[in-house]
């Protein structure tokens, strides 16, 4: 009870509150421009955490992570344009019933509401099933560690969005990354190069902010070469549900909250599969689905409370075993590394108050993203139009700066740099960047448990397969890293019957 | 014309390559078992192996299935590839000349310049944009955040 009083008073003290608020509000900003990711949102405000100090930079990441896939709602219902990948879904009906049907407001009311309802469902998931996960997980010893981070590794399969081997040769490059610097048996050096700065490791910070921030700024601007950006100029009339609205979507709501949740739980899945299957379940569900496709408000709801519920989900495998589902868990679960939370089953036992500070914080988040949709959501359809020629050199400047004030180091400025090319060119080569950032933050877990339990079982490798449970998830892993091979060999079975 | 297929030969390529040489190096640190574990080098060791093993995967994917890729188009020249590469010279002058001219001088001209060449047309705007920008930055990361930033060479540190 004193953990819950302590966070409670953390978690809402006035400077966490202004950054939760100044979070969400970047989140949403980012999450509403179409081709400004909540990576790339996440990448640039992280080196502020550091300046702040305790969990309130990790508070204000939980606010622009959970503004960032809202965020993504208000083009995809005022431009047909989804500001994420997660929003797609809700170009579906939330445009035919902004435009054609001349509902704007309307429209962003459900979709303001269902985001907020799907987000505090996912999060009470969070509160009521991740200490029980925990517990479980709390019998692992260093085999089952070094199977979860093999697990982990795995998803890379998943968040690849071009080319799976060309994703798992990113990962592997993470991985060695992460070997770089002293090693921790031995005390010796690898691959330093002889110099001072590599001995102590290449600091994570630059290469995310690079491979997600100033990489997406050359794709942006590779992209919208002669391409005349799209404006809204649309009257926002009452942004507030009417009681009708609420009584017909709140059974697919719910329905579409739980779907969003339990996806948002399996690794490798994310806002976008989340709002997908909540739609489909929504027109199968529904007594009378010819309005679907053509403003129908149950769409929107479905759409918007599957894809926001994934947050709570995603956060169940990254505070109970430290497994990133996606790119954006990955970075905040590098940025609890960072300030030396080491998310897992005993962080349970060991921080009861950062814990609860996540989980409060992920609930106020959510909250302050509904008030703030439902009161400024004028101010944020305006906002969208900033032109990129503006908005592309602010992030390059706020990604430079960010990256130095890190550690006030000019290298650390110069592997961004680095970073921010070669993410452009394997963005080309169909190479997917967040596997690199996986395998970095999952490299040291991967390597110190690894070792561990070679020296637990006098060097014999069968001490992986005589634990069950890491011989399981060992399995998993193989099953999910050769998913690629056998599953357009399984589609066709099941399309053959 | 770049193609998929050469330019999974090349990652191929590159892959091998860097796998070898992580695998070479970490035999020299030491990859044996001992009573105090693995060496320094087992764990690096595996992944230079796993490295070299994937990139022949690609190589053996990319042969396998060479017509697919070779009509798979790499857009490596186009007006907004030529765009985004100048853009990178931009960035990376910006970066040389900000450890010169310090951080706040070095990003008014990268930010001024950098609109411009973006397509911003309206001078005053870019100006206005410029130096109400890096106002908040100077206020909120300077003033209230007291993050450091790199200073101009003639006023030392």
């Amino acid at each position: 009870m004193d953990a819950i009083l302590t966070a409670l008073v953390q978690t809402f003290s006035a400077g966490n509150v202004m950054l939760l608020v100044l979070g969400t509000a970047v989140g949403i900003l980012i999450g509403a421009m179409p081709g400004l990711s909540v990576n790339m949102g996440l990448a640039l405000l992280f080196p502020i955490t550091f300046s702040v100090g305790g969990l309130g930079g990790i508070i204000m990441l939980l606010g622009i992570y959970c503004g960032a896939i809202y965020g993504g709602s208000i083009t995809a219902i005022l431009l047909k344009t989804p500001g994420t990948p997660a929003s797609a879904a809700t170009t579906l009906d939330g445009y035919p019933m902004a435009i054609k049907n001349g509902q704007p407001g309307r429209a962003l009311s459900i979709s303001t509401s269902a985001s907020t309802f799907g987000g505090v469902f996912s999060v009470g998931c969070l509160i009521l099933f991740a200490p029980l996960l925990a517990k479980v997980a709390l019998q692992f010893s260093k085999p089952e560690y070094f199977a979860l981070a093999v697990f982990g590794i795995s998803m890379v399969t998943s968040v690849s969005s071009g080319s799976v081997l060309k994703g798992i040769i990113g990962c592997i490059v993470g991985l060695w990354i992460a070997t770089i610097g002293l090693d921790a048996m031995s005390g010796m050096e690898r691959f330093t190069l002889g110099t001072l700065y590599l001995s102590g490791g290449v600091s994570f910070m630059p290469i995310l902010i690079g491979l997600f921030a100033l990489t997406q700024v050359f794709i942006n601007c590779e992209e919208n070469t002669g391409v005349k950006q799209v404006k809204s100029d649309i009257k926002i009339d009452s942004v507030l549900p009417s009681c009708a609205d609420v009584k017909l979507t709140l059974p697919t709501l719910v329905r579409s909250s739980a779907i969003g949740t339990f996806i948002g739980c399996v690794p490798g899945t994310g806002g976008d599969i989340g709002s997908w299957i909540s739609y489909n379940q929504a027109k199968v569900w529904a007594k009378d689905a010819s309005q679907f496709g053509k403003g129908d408000p149950r769409g929107i709801a479905a759409s918007e409370s599957g894809n926001n519920s994934v947050v709570g989900g995603a956060f169940i495998p990254v505070l109970t075993l430290g497994i990133p589902g996606d790119g954006a868990t990955a970075i905040i679960l590098g940025a609890l590394m960072v300030h030396g939370i080491q998310p897992g089953p005993l962080l349970f036992v060991n921080d009861p108050v950062g814990i609860y500070t996540i989980f409060l914080g992920l609930l106020a988040a959510n909250l302050l993203m509904g008030a703030m949709g439902f009161s400024m959501i004028r101010v944020f359809a305006r906002v969208v139009n900033i032109p990129r020629q503006i908005l592309l050199p602010m992030i390059v400047v706020l990604a430079v700066m960010g990256t130095y004030s890190y550690n006030n180091s000019m290298p650390d400025v110069v592997i961004m740099l680095c970073a921010g090319v070669i993410g452009f060119f394997m963005h080309k080569c169909g190479m997917s960047v967040p596997g690199v950032i996986i395998g970095i933050i999952l490299g040291k877990l991967a390597e110190e448990n690894f070792t561990g339990s070679l020296m637990m079982s006098d060097g014999s490798a069968m001490v992986f397969l005589e634990h069950p449970l890491c011989a399981v998830l060992l399995v998993l892993s193989l099953i999910s890293l050769f998913s690629p091979m056998y599953r357009p060999m399984l589609r066709k079975i099941f399309e053959n019957r | 014309m770049a193609n998929m297929r050469n330019c999974n030969l090349c990652v191929s390529a590159l892959s091998a390559l860097v796998g070898a040489s992580i695998a070479v190096t970490s035999y020299g640190y030491g990859i044996g078992v001992t009573d105090f574990g693995p060496g320094a080098g087992f764990w690096p060791f595996i992944l230079g192996v796993a490295l070299i093993i994937v990139a022949a995967a690609i190589l053996f994917d990319t042969v396998a299935n060479n017509q697919s890729y070779s009509g798979q188009e790499v857009v490596l020249r186009s007006p907004g590839c030529t765009k985004a590469y100048i853009l990178m010279l931009i960035v990376i002058a910006y970066v040389a000349l900000m450890a010169v001219l310090g951080f706040y001088i070095a990003s008014f001209l990268f930010l001024a310049l950098c609109m411009r060449y973006l397509g911003l047309e309206r001078k005053l705007l870019i100006l206005a944009v410029s130096l109400i920008f890096l106002g908040i930055v100077w206020i909120l990361f300077s003033k209230v955040l007291h993050i450091s930033l790199p200073r101009p060479v003639f006023m030392g540190n």
